[in-house]
């Protein structure tokens, strides 16, 4: 399966530049996108390990690893969308509270 | 880093540069500490430090020092008044604001080897979403947010929070309206804030309070010190008291 393959070259390519990190604690779970639910994180890994695994994993798949969600996000979720802008900005536009 | 157990170690962010996060931070610190508490200032903002400035500091040593030469980080500790220290960081220094991951490790490790002396741990980050401030945020437990009416820094505020809810799951925000003209202002702001996050984001916010536009917290910067020490019955000064209060109550769950 092209799913199987993609994890697959993924962990290869982890492998590879995380030699020194307990790769033991990246396990496959079920997601239904080949890039969801891939990764769980031993609880007791310590957090600059962590961290360096979510970056790295990051960077190879293109994708973000929300920590503590053990799973991946698509990248540029994060920009400020008009609509929040509209939502941040109306308060103002209705006077802003402040005292007459 | 989960170290519920240790001390409580709280960012201090705003997203803007210029909204009075170090002035604030610092006023905290300065707040707990006369609460009896041993209070730990760190100034995370490695490149452009300001902690030093606020508190008019003759600093000889910083926290460039352990990064770059293994200086142990309790040399550079400064003890500002009983139970209160700071651990400075350096100005006009590029590249500390870009640290290799062995050197951030290297930091991090030194750092929780002085933390675990306090009671209250406060890290003033750099201003912007640079990789040095999402670094702290994801080394902290909670995260004090503080941002102005300012539509610039509401929506900075916004950008910083929806960053670190939506890549590093963070959701202990706390947040201070600084330079409020009232506070049924700060409250309002809030209010407004506390919604865009819940419809957006999912997560809501707790209020730590406002701080007023006051001629006082200008004083006092100008005179290196801080405004609870110059004018501790300032607006301003009265408010960050209440906010002291609300920022310990919330950490101990009373």
């Amino acid at each position: 399966m092209a799913h199987r393959k993609k994890i697959k070259d993924l962990f290869q390519r982890l492998e590879k530049e995380a030699a020194d990190y307990p790769l033991e604690h990246v396990r496959l779970t079920d997601g239904g996108e080949w890039w969801q639910g891939l990764f769980l994180f031993d609880v007791q890994l310590p957090e600059t390990r962590k961290n360096f695994l979510i970056s790295t994993i990051s960077r190879l798949s293109g994708h973000s690893v929300p920590a503590g969600k053990n799973s991946l996000a698509r990248k540029g979720s994060c920009q400020v969308s008009p609509e929040e802008r509209a939502q941040l900005f109306s308060f103002l536009k209705q006077g802003g509270g402040a005292d007459k | 880093m989960a170290l519920q157990s240790g001390p409580h170690i709280i960012s201090f962010s705003s997203g803007k540069g210029g909204v009075g996060k170090t002035t604030v931070a610092v006023n905290i610190a300065v707040c707990l500490s006369r609460e009896g508490k041993r209070v730990l200032l760190i100034d995370g903002d490695l490149g452009l430090a300001n902690v030093d400035v606020v508190l008019g500091l003759d600093v000889r040593h910083t926290i460039r020092e352990t990064v770059e030469d293994g200086r142990d980080l309790r040399d550079t500790l400064v003890e500002i008044s009983p139970g209160f220290f700071v651990l400075p960081a350096s100005s006009g220094v590029p590249e500390m604001t870009r640290l290799s991951r062995e050197d951030q490790e290297l930091l991090l490790k030194a750092l929780e080897g002085v933390t675990g002396n306090f009671d209250y741990v406060l890290v003033d980050t750099a201003a912007g979403i640079g990789e040095s401030v999402l670094w702290f945020n994801n080394w902290v437990n909670s995260h004090c947010i503080i941002f102005s009416p300012d539509p610039t820094s509401m929506t900075d505020a916004y950008a910083l929070m929806k960053v670190l809810t939506t890549r590093y799951d963070k959701k202990n925000f706390l947040l201070i309206v600084n330079q409020v003209q009232s506070g049924k202002e700060g409250k309002a702001i809030f209010s407004n804030m506390e919604r865009v996050l819940a419809q957006f984001l999912d997560i809501k916010p707790e209020f730590l309070g406002a701080i007023p536009r006051d001629n006082a917290v200008v004083r006092a910067i100008r005179s290196q010190k801080p405004f609870l020490q110059t004018e501790p019955d300032s607006r301003a000064g009265r408010a960050l008291k209440r906010i002291c209060i609300s920022l310990t109550e919330g950490l101990n769950g009373s």
